[in-house]
């Protein structure tokens, strides 16, 4: 057998083969559907794996830069959808993907893992609303787990300084996606709960897709802030963004700004309420004194209607009025026996026996002065005062004459 | 929680939280009002005290907003200022 055609070495061929393929408009630049295998993180970043199907396998190759990117961890029997260049390896005569980026094929798989892991989680008890610690009132420490560079540490930023510049903050600068986001932000946990250096946590990122909040969703990532002795607010995405961390979390903020003003109060609020607190102090210490004050007026009135000096002042009149009956009785009673006197005396006036002499009767006195009644009184020679009106006479006895009945 | 109310010690505290929480306390003994009026005088005085101490944490709060770097060589982490890009 003759040797026909050109002579080439290896490297020749291989070069030329390569050639081949990078004139090629399709497979310069191609999507290829397929399940990862015999996938390989290299300690230089580069990703070496294996796609296959169920009738093939292609190798491919993820280089650090293009590696980095990825919002998920790769791992073997991940359904994916590659972009990227097919090429040859000269070295070895192997063509293969050079893949530039990747997605998960069908996201609808990705819900599914959610799904998964919420269950386990649920039932495992991470979600328990009974190992929910509570925020601190008034954090003076705030730790902050996230990318230094995205949009959400510039909204909490904004709020905290806003909000409450008493809290101090520390910011624990992760990575938000891509394959080490997950074991980026437990570090980050992990290390705070060390420190013991804050009040409590905020883990977050910015909205973006299921991709990109993947870090978010894994199990790794749930366990340590189930394991977390400080309390931790989730703010992942938008408000309609749910992760398996906002289920495990303390809190879930719908956003990073939300987020904030969770962990912290509002200044202005807080002066409000101590305005209100002073007053409220003031009115109750007044009220205190107002009520012991009636009390006061309440006994003194007590004490003056208790007062001795009244009871006296009291019988003192009580002993006018009876002076005054008295006195009002006595007149009355004077007038009466002056009546009567009066009644008598005429009476005494009209029984005066000198008043009869002047009827023509006299009396007899003997020298004594003795008024005479009886005959017998008498003897003969006595000397007799004869009383009649106007005057009297001294007489003698002459003669007694005695009546014999 | 310490309300010995004839005890300023507790006043020196910079802690807002702490503050606040013994303000309300005594706002708190001051509404219920069954003190003796010594008591309720030296209550309202550290009220007062306590709320004038809040306002003034308020006000001179300055927000230090750190991020931790790591050594790459030693892998120690510390802190810095943190400049928003």
């Amino acid at each position: 057998m003759a040797f026909g055609g050109i002579t080439l070495s290896v490297s020749q061929v291989n070069l030329y083969i390569k050639s081949l393929f990078e004139r090629d408009k399709t497979i310069t630049s191609v999507t290829i559907k397929g399940e990862i295998s015999n996938f390989k993180s290299h300690t230089s970043g580069h990703f070496y794996m294996s796609l296959k199907d169920d009738g093939a396998v292609l190798r491919a190759v993820m280089f650090k830069t293009s590696a980095a990117k990825l919002s998920f961890k790769l791992e073997n029997g991940m359904k994916v959808l590659a972009s990227g260049r097919i090429s040859v390896y000269e070295r070895d005569g192997q063509y293969q993907l050079y893949v530039e980026s990747m997605r998960l094929d069908g996201v609808g798989d990705l819900y599914v893992a959610f799904e998964k892991l919420k269950k386990k989680l649920n039932q495992e008890g991470l979600f328990d609303l009974s190992h929910k610690r509570v925020l601190p009132k008034y954090p003076k420490m705030i730790g902050i787990v996230t990318s230094p560079t995205g949009a959400a540490i510039r909204d909490i930023l904004n709020v905290l300084k806003r909000r409450f510049s008493y809290s101090n903050v520390i910011l624990y600068p992760v990575l938000v996606q891509g394959g080490n986001a997950s074991s980026n932000i437990v570090e980050a946990i992990e290390y705070f709960n060390k420190e013991k250096t804050v009040d409590v946590l905020v883990i977050g990122r910015g909205g973006g897709s299921i991709e990109d909040l993947w870090a978010f969703n894994e199990e790794n990532v749930a366990r340590s802030i189930y394991k977390s002795k400080i309390p931790i607010v989730s703010a992942v995405g938008h408000e309609i963004d749910f992760t398996i961390s906002d289920f495990v979390a303390d809190v879930r903020a719908p956003t990073p700004s939300a987020a904030a003003e969770i962990i912290v109060p509002s200044h202005i609020e807080l002066k409000k309420q101590l305005n209100t607190i002073y007053g409220h102090a003031i009115y109750c210490i007044k009220k205190f004194i107002e009520k012991r004050q009636d009390k006061l007026i309440l006994m003194l009135k007590n004490i003056v209607s208790r007062n001795p000096i009244n009871k006296i002042n009291e019988k003192r009149i009580y002993l006018d009025n009876l002076v005054k009956i008295m006195l009002n009785f006595m007149t009355k009673f004077l007038e009466k026996i002056k009546k009567c006197m009066q009644v008598a005396q005429s009476k005494i006036c009209a029984m005066n026996p000198l008043n009869v002499l002047s009827r023509g009767y006299s009396i007899v006195k003997n020298n004594e002065g003795v008024i005479l009644k009886s005959i017998d009184q008498l003897k003969i020679d006595d000397e007799i005062c004869l009383v009649l009106e106007g005057g009297s006479a001294v007489c003698y006895v002459h003669e007694i004459l005695q009546e014999n009945n | 929680m310490n309300l010995d109310i004839s005890d300023g010690k507790n006043l020196v505290s910079e802690n807002f939280e702490e503050n606040m929480d013994n303000l309300e306390a005594v706002v708190k003994k001051l509404e219920k009002g069954d003190e003796s009026l010594e008591s309720m005088l030296l209550l309202f005085e550290k009220g007062m005290k306590l709320t004038k101490k809040c306002n003034r944490l308020l006000d001179n709060a300055e927000q230090k907003i750190n991020i931790l770097m790591k050594n790459e060589e030693s892998g120690e982490i510390h802190e810095e200022d943190f400049v928003e890009e």
